[in-house]
């Protein structure tokens, strides 16, 4: 079954543009030329297995909209930032977007965002052949079940976006031994790492600012290596 | 500038001595007048009392001494006769003043002497030049001129000052601190024209700004609809027709320029609520990016001048050591080495970014902080030195340019600590 996208920018031209080169790639697309109308769907239950979200829109802008619908809606959601505007992306990484594309932007770099970010979230765990944990892992108070995608600090669930998962899968899978950035963001993100790239970075801090509210112990215990990755300083318990 | 070539001295100089040589030259003609007259008619009754005595003792049938009398010599002619009676052989000389005398017998007689001598001139000029008097004017004209010189030249040393500090700080906006405006002179008139102009040039560079942001703002709505319709044509194509590829390219170009538009034209960036991060991490990111960049580069970084505590605001930092490696990588040339040096000290951070490539072109050099100016075989837009220039400067700080001794082009920062 094509996997359905929601379009939401203001810009219908693009939009159409973008919805008819997605076609092609075997995507069914559709599109909202506002937040209020992407709002409106949502409430109409109509499903998504990934929207594209615009930030800059009259109205209601797309960090307003993604803060408003991210508490009920696990949908991925990529962000078309504003070229040059890092405060915009840092921002929407943080607002739990899952990938952001610079705008203007290649549509071919949009479609691989979008096939990476539907990679990770659509595949199941046991389907998967790039090392993804497979086992439930307990480490401490934490405990991750690849199966069900739910994590859990002493026993109580912790909400996590899809990337915010498989960060914290890696890490644990790899407990007390480095994860260099590289490899960290070829696995979460399915993409190399480039220069300037920040959204590994983003999205372990978010994971951190997450464990920080239940332990901060927790929070601490992924430390940072500079210049190379991270380390999750926990032991297995038994 | 020279210390001769100073207004102050020029102007000093000009009237102390145009004033010397108006006064010393009036005086002294004067003098001279006076003092000839006077002479003159000294002169002139020493002759007469000479001749008189001459006279007496020619009616009375003495003897006349053939000699001069000293100093002054005469000549007597007995104006019936027409005889020189006085004065030897020679008839007075052409130039000789005469008067007339009739004795006390009623005989007229004209006598002649010499015009008053000059030969002493030199000699009275120099007591002159040495007198009391000249010295005095002299002190006097100097004091005057001393004071009239400073009183032109301050004023407009203080406008140079102001004028400087505008053009230092890169801020036009009107200056209340302009004083000189208060004055109700020429001077207070042209700080006033002054601060106008810089209101003018101030208002038009805000305008270009504005232009240049709102044009790049608006060029990406365009650009995002160009790249979608290539992307179409790309599907329907092929992604290897030749057509596609130069759309491509094209659109990837100008995607990048206007990238570097509004970053140049978007320097205000937020710093107020920014963390100030470590230094030597930081740094150590920018490297670890810029090895990213260009993974065949040999890039080498040397931190140990920065204190392991030192921290500071990653923006604009960041931004602007991102670009100047990005700038060495790019246009050092192939096999060159890049390294980064960085220094901090209580006052001030320094980050020099060198390599030991080709460097650049001195006439070029100059112009490097300019937007749009390059180098001839760059690629690139001429932004990414300008924007580090002038995201430096909105934070006090400065980038400077400069080919190395040894060869290759060297950049360095430097941002005050606060």
């Amino acid at each position: 079954m094509a996997a359905r996208i929601l379009l939401v920018d203001d810009d219908t031209d693009l939009s159409d543009l973008l919805a008819e080169y997605l076609g092609n790639e075997g995507f069914e697309v559709q599109t909202a030329d506002s937040a209020e109308a992407a709002i409106a769907r949502l409430n109409a239950q109509e499903s998504f297995d990934l929207w594209v979200l615009d930030i800059m829109m009259p109205g209601m802008s797309g960090l307003e909209l993604l803060q408003q619908v991210r508490p009920r809606m696990q949908t991925p959601v990529i962000m078309l930032t504003g070229r040059g505007d890092d405060i915009d992306r840092i921002l929407g990484l943080e607002m739990g977007a899952d990938d952001y594309l610079p705008k203007p932007a290649n549509p071919r770099e949009l479609l691989a965002r979008i096939k990476a970010v539907l990679r990770r979230a659509q595949s199941h765990p046991a389907e998967t052949a790039d090392g993804f944990p497979q086992q439930q892992m307990h480490l401490g108070d934490l405990s991750l079940d690849p199966q069900l995608r739910e994590v859990r600090i002493a026993g109580e669930p912790l909400s996590l976006t899809s990337a915010e998962f498989c960060v914290l899968a890696y890490l644990m899978q790899s407990a007390g031994h480095l994860v260099t950035k590289e490899r960290l963001t070829e696995q979460v993100l399915h993409r190399k790492l480039t220069a300037y790239d920040r959204s590994i970075d983003v999205h372990v801090s978010r994971v951190r600012t997450k464990l920080a509210q239940v332990s901060t112990g927790l929070a601490e215990s992924i430390k940072t290596v500079r210049g190379q990755g991270y380390q999750l300083a926990l032991r297995e318990s038994s | 500038m020279r210390w001769y070539q100073k207004l102050f001295w020029r102007i000093f100089g000009a009237i102390w001595l145009v004033s010397m040589a108006g006064i010393l030259v009036s005086v002294g003609v004067y003098q001279e007048l006076a003092q000839g007259q006077e002479r003159r008619g000294l002169q002139q009754e020493r002759a007469q009392l000479y001749a008189e005595q001459v006279i007496e003792r020619y009616e009375s049938g003495l003897e006349l001494e053939p000699r001069q009398a000293r100093g002054l010599p005469i000549w007597v002619i007995d104006e019936k006769s027409g005889r020189q009676i006085f004065g030897g052989k020679r008839r007075p000389p052409r130039d000789a003043q005469h008067i007339e005398v009739e004795s006390q017998q009623g005989n007229e007689y004209k006598i002649f002497f010499p015009s008053a001598p000059d030969s002493q001139m030199l000699e009275r000029m120099f007591h002159f030049v040495l007198s009391f008097q000249v010295l005095w004017l002299l002190i006097v004209s100097l004091i005057s001129s001393l004071l009239l010189a400073w009183l032109i030249v301050r004023p407009i040393n203080k406008l140079r000052a102001q004028v400087r500090e505008v053009y230092d700080s890169d801020d036009w906006r009107p200056k209340s601190s302009f004083a000189l405006q208060d004055r109700k002179d020429e001077l207070g008139e042209l700080a006033r024209e002054m601060n106008q102009a810089a209101r003018y040039v101030e208002e038009t560079l805000n305008a270009q700004e504005n232009l240049l942001r709102d044009v790049s703002h608006e060029l990406r709505a365009p650009l995002a609809r160009l790249q979608a319709s290539a992307g179409l044509a790309e599907q329907k194509l092929g992604e290897d027709d030749k057509l596609v590829v130069r759309i491509n390219t094209e659109c990837a170009r100008l995607e990048k320029l206007i990238s570097e538009l509004l970053l140049l034209s978007r320097q205000q960036v937020a710093q107020a609520n920014q963390q100030p991060v470590l230094l030597k991490p930081l740094l150590q990111e920018l490297v670890e990016d810029a090895r990213l960049l260009d993974p065949a580069r040999e890039i080498s970084a040397d931190f140990n001048a920065v204190g392991e505590s030192v921290r500071f605001s990653a923006e604009p930092l960041s931004r602007i050591v991102n670009n100047l490696l990005a700038n060495a990588v790019k246009h050092a040339g192939d096999s060159a080495k890049v390294e980064l040096k960085a220094i901090s000290t209580s006052e001030q951070l320094k980050v020099e970014v060198f390599d030991d490539g080709v460097g650049v072109p001195g006439e070029l050099l100059a112009q490097l902080g300019q937007p749009f100016k390059r180098g001839a075989k760059s690629s690139g837009y001429g932004l990414g030195l300008s924007i580090c220039q002038r995201a430096a400067r909105q934070v006090g700080g400065e980038v400077r340019f400069a080919n190395r001794d040894s060869g290759g082009f060297s950049a360095t920062l430097i941002l005050p600590l606060r």
